[in-house]
């Protein structure tokens, strides 16, 4: 899977499932400075990679990672 | 003591989801029940429910409150936010003073689709963060905590079909006693399918799935079982002089409650002389005889053995030889229009009764055709007979031996 696809998912979910504000969706955005991502947003956000790219994210991982780049990054290195 | 009154309902119920709509079916006699195909498909005997739909909550609360709450916290929202409109409670009056909660919910099948998550995956990681709030018997009284920032007491009471009853009777005794200045009760349950199983199991319920509106039969010889429903009911409970001076209007006062535990061996009777001292011990807390009551809203479920405890119990307590026939308090049990609402239904019946009061009518226990000897000489409402209700018995009784009574008056 490509970045492109990656961020078009993992977009797409932040939008729909979590309801973030599309506008707020830029790669530098830190997910719970400027997203405002909850620790049960992280928890759903490692359910919601799991089935889309196929690997459980280790526990608490989520929570360490600071912009959605950095996610983008991590879901790419990780499938 | 410290008078309790009611200052706010809410209710979301087969017979509406707002309180004038709901006055209107009470007044016309009006059946909330259909007949669900599924629920045969699924395996019950019984495809009979109440027809109540589920609230569209997305335009009315972000998705961090909507995420962990359970089908039943969707109702009780709706209900309780309908109850604290009317009191004219602001979300700024909730931010800066001591408001409780006590609801009357006795389970939640969330739990089950969280077993089949795990039966299939073997894996905790794939229920998510919200199958813990969403399936827990405190699911509602958590999540409205978190959605109406309350602070005072926080309390799920379980008590089978007598759970919204004793709810508002513990608030009461709370504000009684100087505890709390005001709390929302009420009760809830879950519409679902896998809510009814149990129940299905035992042969409780009404099969005539072929006459949905006529299936629920409280106090007739040709009664079945009865017929599942559900959804929410609020009630604002507050401190009589706290409501003045708040400057709210005031619906009613409660000014009794009364409970009692059959305490017999066989779980599944219910008990005339356990209903009888629950409704005595209300009126006893009320300051009030039996002949000061106008109106009953009878528990009656339309099952088999219930219908019968509770006219002997009635019996007892209003048709002494002595008394005259024009003290005989008009009875009917509103669940021959709404199904059995369960562990809500002693909160939405006392949002009926207290809506008889302000609209001076009697509502119609319907599909009353030939009244069961043990209820001969009570005075059971077929058709609605408008009149003043001043004072209102709220009988309750809960499977496994439970039983709460309320009274309320006009003030």
């Amino acid at each position: 899977m490509t970045q492109q696809e990656i961020q078009e998912k993992v977009n797409a979910f932040m939008t729909d499932r979590l309801e973030y504000e599309p506008s707020a969706l830029t790669p530098e955005a830190h997910l719970k400075q400027d997203l405002g991502m909850t620790s049960l947003d992280a928890v759903e956000t490692s359910l919601f990679i799991k089935r889309t790219f196929g690997f459980q994210p280790e526990r608490g991982a989520i929570k360490t990672i600071g912009t959605l780049q950095e996610l983008y990054d991590y879901i790419e290195k990780n499938s | 003591m410290r008078r309790v009154v009611v200052t706010g309902m809410g209710i979301w119920s087969c017979l509406g989801q707002d309180l004038q709509t709901v006055t209107e079916s009470l007044k016309q006699g009006h059946s909330g029940i259909i007949f669900d195909p599924k629920r045969i498909e699924y395996g019950l005997q019984s495809g009979l429910v109440g027809s109540v739909p589920r609230p569209d909550l997305k335009p009315l609360l972000p998705r961090k409150f909507r995420a962990t709450m359970s089908e039943d916290s969707e109702y009780a929202y709706m209900a309780a936010r309908q109850a604290f409109e009317q009191a004219g409670i602001s979300d700024e009056y909730l931010c800066q003073n001591e408001v409780g909660i006590i609801f009357g919910n006795d389970g939640n099948t969330h739990q089950m689709d969280v077993y089949e998550t795990m039966k299939a995956e073997h894996n905790t990681f794939m229920l998510g963060p919200n199958a813990q709030f969403q399936s827990e018997t405190s699911s509602v009284v958590m999540n409205l905590n978190a959605i109406f920032h309350l602070r005072g007491i926080n309390l799920c009471i379980g008590a089978a079909c007598a759970s919204g009853s004793h709810a508002i009777g513990y608030a009461k005794l709370l504000i009684n006693h100087g505890a709390q200045d005001l709390i929302i009760a009420g009760g809830s349950i879950e519409m679902n399918m896998h809510n009814t199983i149990g129940v299905d199991a035992l042969n409780a319920l009404s099969c005539r799935n072929d006459a949905p509106q006529s299936a629920s039969r409280p106090f007739d010889t040709d009664r079945d079982g009865f017929v599942v429903s559900g959804g929410a009911a609020a009630l604002v409970l507050e401190e009589y002089e706290h409501a003045v001076a708040r400057g709210a209007t005031i619906l009613a006062e409660l000014c009794g409650y009364g409970f009692s535990s059959n305490g017999i061996e066989e779980i599944s009777m219910p008990s005339a002389d356990a209903e009888y001292i629950a409704m005595k011990r209300a009126l006893d807390d009320a300051g009030l005889q039996p002949s000061d009551i106008d109106y009953v809203n009878a528990h009656a479920t339309s099952t088999i053995a219930g219908d019968i405890e509770e006219a002997k119990a009635l019996t007892r307590l209003f048709s002494r030889k002595s008394k005259v026939e024009s003290q005989k308090p008009y009875i009917s049990s509103t669940k021959s229009m709404t199904g059995h609402e369960n562990w809500m239904a002693g909160a939405s019946e006392a949002v009926y009764s207290i809506l008889m009061m302000q609209n001076n009518f009697v509502a119609p226990n319907i599909n009353l055709e030939n009244v069961i000897d043990e209820a001969k000489e009570l005075n059971i409402v077929r058709e609605t007979i408008y009149m003043p209700i001043n004072t209102v018995l709220s009988n309750s009784s809960g499977m496994g031996g439970t039983n709460s009574a309320l009274v309320f008056k006009k003030i």
